[in-house]
């Protein structure tokens, strides 16, 4: 076993990532070694598909299935050897097709051997060639910054295929952006070795992955309408009830369609709170509030929870330890062995279980918190937003969130957030928001002080904002009183802070710590090029932005 | 039917309320516990807690419950009083119905395992040792266990015997509960010519000794004489379980540390442990090569296996239950409650 994708990996002196038995995440050595498999096979489908394509050949079907699969190894997503085996011989399938229609034309060789493996079929044989497979395997041969950099690029355009198929859902396709991501994935397939190359793609798929954000930022907003700033109740009704959780929000629409008039209320959790922004869901009175707080949060939240649960993409975490596996339901590319799955778009299991469960005895006295901040409701609060700023009224714009996590150290974020001027105003994304959303932060002439602008993919809207203050100002995003202090957890957010730098957006702080994947040398560079740091204490890091 | 939600599980956070108190002798009372937030319980039976007194230096002691964890909404202790104990004596003069405590979440690796059980069983105790078998018996008349429970106990006296209208009761009611011999120190009767009784009645009763498995809690030197009389009638050495109970003069306060010792093959020497140093700790510290991962509980970078002695642990992840059973833990999440051997694969 060897994974060190997620900031939870393990640090050791002997080294940073979980090669035992188990990771800290909760997946088996057996996980993680049929999750590499199958990352080397879809390189090498990816392999062929850059070839076929030379020869005019386009599979949409392994357009779609590359990313899809991809985005089963992201962390907190699939713990189920069976789901990971069937994505392995799927790929291995559509790899041979591929690879049938290049060697027929005569015009393209094959793969050598180390990426054109078949599967072999015993499960004893299958997890003895993951021993040849996995991310470190030459770690004895390459340098270590070339390892690291390999493993940035590789764990951000898993964030990149995670987006593209959530982007995929809502019926937004870019055969261009399709092209690039099997040239990414093949390239990797080689083990590059230069690190000034290596360092460049890593940017290159942060650029890509802009374009990924905007086409899912269209696919929600042509589907859903333009997110307005709404108020949430973060607090249970009197009512059977079901929570759905992940980023899905077609999932979501589904579930608000199939359970109209049933009397059941539907609740939103961790990174779905946005979704009551946008008008074509808000829409259904029974989409009553937001339920629990971050992923890391689950296990209690979900079992306190008197109804069904759907799971429709990360985080996941060990359902059995709440006892609540027999009424959770998963979805799309997510899985647990013996949790329920649902294919297809038929909801019912899950809303007869939620019939057959209690749901909140009573009414619980509300709590509010505001979402809904997307690039539109900012773009039309933008003029209002730059006179406030030329006559002072705001002086600096904060970027804080990310991804949540259980480390202690993370409650710098609700320090930094509570501690920053009353003239700021700060802007929050992803499921970080949950460490201070609750809380009232006033307004400055009627701009609340806190805007949530979204889920993690939404940081898109907050560019756009930073964009339209650069040009009304007529200066570069990095002049602009906007400092981004972020948190971040697994590969989603890797790819985030890719496109930021490919942006050219400097000096952003992240936390709460640095990935393990990346060496001091890396992280220097990254220092160097870009001003990218580390979190230290919230005093220090304000004083420091502050006075700047 | 309703499909109740469950309430999540303790984890040890929310002190404990206690919402019954039972004389069981003269000098024992049984505590029944449940969280003071909604919380349920799930542990193994024969488990332990830790609980505090409160007094200067925060003592603690280990209790062994004697609850099912079939019905765990609720767990028990039974204490005895003990002369110049300190958290004996705290728990019978301060906690009454409606008192709280501070207790640890269950832990230990003394228990009945998850699977199949043989067709006879036995379990043996004296005194207090009484309330982990007795968990464990309750665990298996729950669990409709249709193989034979040998029930052996220890007292001063019938008086002395806790749980004993339970006992006499379930031995009239169930036909494989053999309460061999509630054994007394009566005037006029020897220790050894009781073990003989015992030791005839038991060999006689045994429908396959191959299999059975012998589970012990007691004094120290009352178990050494019963391993060797088990191990005369036939009971396999790695069939015999036990859990040594601490002698009342030495409670487990977080201030005052024992000293135990660990060794084994890979030892150059023996090596100290604190009670509540963990053995990954130990170890390292004595320059034993052992690879520390995570340090909690998750990974299984530090499996090692106990050989001897008794240990308190709290993860057993990546751990089978066979793995358990023939005493593998993981370094990090354990602490000795005894001298320690310990073997490495």
């Amino acid at each position: 076993m060897f994974c060190v994708q997620c900031e939870q990996t393990i640090r050791a002196p002997q080294g940073a990532g979980c090669s035992y038995l188990k990771g800290m995440c909760g997946k088996t050595g057996e996980v993680s070694d049929l999750q590499d498999i199958l990352v080397r096979m879809l390189q090498s489908v990816s392999a062929y598909a850059v070839a076929a394509r030379s020869l005019g050949i386009v599979d949409a079907e392994v357009d779609t299935f590359v990313p899809q699969a991809f985005f089963a190894t992201l962390t907190n997503v699939n713990f189920d050897p069976e789901r990971i085996v069937d994505f392995a011989t799927r790929a291995e399938t559509l790899r041979d097709r591929l690879k049938q229609a290049c060697l027929a034309s005569g015009q393209v060789a094959a793969l050598p051997p180390t990426l054109d493996f078949a599967l072999p079929k015993e499960r004893a044989l299958l997890l003895a060639a993951a021993k040849l497979v996995p991310l470190n395997r030459d770690k004895m041969a390459v340098d270590a910054d070339v390892l690291g950099l390999r493993l940035l690029c590789l764990y951000g355009l898993k964030g990149a295929a995670a987006y593209l198929e959530h982007a995929r859902v809502l019926g937004q396709r870019n055969v261009d952006v399709a092209a690039q991501f099997h040239r990414f994935m093949a390239y990797l397939g080689t083990d590059p070795t230069d690190g000034d190359v290596l360092l460049q793609c890593a940017l290159d798929i942060g650029q890509m992955n802009f374009t990924i954000m905007a086409m899912l930022d269209k696919g929600e907003t042509e589907t859903f309408g333009h997110p307005e700033p709404a108020r949430v109740n973060l607090k249970p009704i009197k009512g059977k009830a079901i929570l759905v959780s992940g980023h899905d929000l077609h999932d979501l629409e589904l579930i608000l369609q199939q359970t109209q008039g049933k009397g059941i209320n539907v609740y939103t959790n961790g990174e779905m709170l946005p979704a009551h922004g946008y008008p074509e869901l808000r829409k259904y009175p029974h989409l009553v509030g937001n339920y629990g707080t971050a992923w890391q949060n689950q296990q209690k939240e979900f079992a306190a929870f008197p109804g069904a649960i759907v799971m429709t993409s990360n985080c996941l975490i060990d359902p059995n330890v709440g006892q609540y596996a027999d009424r959770l339901f998963t979805r799309s590319i997510v899985g647990w062995p013996g949790v329920a799955h649902i294919l297809g778009n038929d909801f019912s299991a899950a809303i007869e279980k939620a019939l057959s469960l209690p749901g909140f005895a009573s009414d619980e006295a509300p709590v509010f918190t505001q979402t809904g901040f997307g690039r539109n409701a900012l773009m039309a609060a933008a003029p209002a937003v730059i006179d406030a700023v030329k006559t002072g009224a705001i002086k600096h714009f904060f970027l804080i969130g990310g991804c949540d996590g259980d480390k202690k150290e993370r409650s710098y974020y609700a320090e930094l957030a509570q501690s920053v001027p009353q003239d700021s105003v700060i802007l929050t994304l992803a499921c970080g928001k949950f460490r201070f959303n609750a809380l009232e932060f006033g307004d400055i002439g009627g701009i609340p002080r806190l805007l949530d602008v979204g889920q993690c993919n939404d940081a898109y809207s907050a560019i756009q904002l930073a964009l339209a203050l650069a040009d009304a100002f007529e200066c570069g995003v990095n002049d602009l009183p906007l400092s981004l202090v972020l948190s971040w957890f697994e590969q989603k957010a890797i790819v985030i802070l890719l496109t930021l730098l490919a942006l050219g957006v400097k000096n952003i702080r992240v936390g709460p710590t640095a990935p393990g994947f990346l060496t001091p040398n890396l992280i220097a560079v990254l220092n160097q090029k870009y001003g990218l740091k580390l979190i230290t204490t919230p005093e220090q890091d304000l004083k420091d932005i502050l006075s700047a | 039917m309703f499909d109740i939600a469950k309430p999540p599980l303790w984890n040890g956070d929310a002190p404990l309320v206690c919402v019954e108190r039972r004389s069981e002798t003269s000098d024992s009372v049984t505590f029944v516990l449940v969280p003071s937030e909604p919380g349920c319980f799930s542990y193994r039976p024969g488990q332990f807690v830790l609980v505090g007194a409160d007094l200067a230096g925060s003592p603690r002691r280990a209790y062994s419950l004697c609850s099912t964890p079939t019905r765990p909404e609720t767990i028990a202790i039974t204490v005895k009083r003990v002369d110049g104990g300190i958290v004996s004596n705290w728990l019978h003069d301060h906690v009454f119905v409606g008192s709280r405590l501070k207790v640890s979440p269950p832990a230990g690796s003394f228990f009945l395992p998850d699977e199949t059980l043989p067709p006879d069983l036995i379990l043996i105790s004296a005194g207090c040792g009484i309330t982990p078998v007795m968990g464990m018996v309750r665990w298996l008349i729950d669990q409709g266990y249709d193989g034979c429970i040998h029930f052996i106990h220890r007292a001063r006296n019938r008086e002395n015997v806790i749980f004993r209208d339970e006992l006499f009761a379930l031995a009239a009611r169930h036909a494989n509960f053999r309460l061999h011999a509630a054994l007394s120190q009566a005037v006029g009767r020897s220790e050894s010519r009781n073990e003989s009784f015992v030791k005839e009645a038991l060999e006689g009763a045994l429908s396959d000794v191959v299999t059975a498995r012998a589970f012990l809690c007691g004094p120290v030197d009352y178990m050494e004489n019963v391993k060797r009389w088990l191990g005369d009638i036939g009971i396999k050495p790695d069939h015999i379980f036990s859990e040594a109970f601490f002698q009342p003069s030495l409670p487990v306060a977080s201030g005052a540390a024992q000293a135990f010792v660990v060794d084994g093959p890979a030892f150059d020497k023996a090596l100290p442990i604190q009670s509540g140093q963990s053995l990954l700790d130990a170890l390292e510290q004595g320059g034993v090569p052992i690879t520390g991962g995570c340090r909690a509980g998750v990974c299984g970078a530090c499996r090692c296996r106990v050989t001897a002695g008794t240990v308190a642990v709290t993860s057993h992840e990546t751990l089978s239950s066979d793995d358990i059973t023939v005493g593998y833990v993981l370094a990090c999440s354990t602490t000795a409650t005894s001298d320690l051997r310990v073997e490495f694969d």
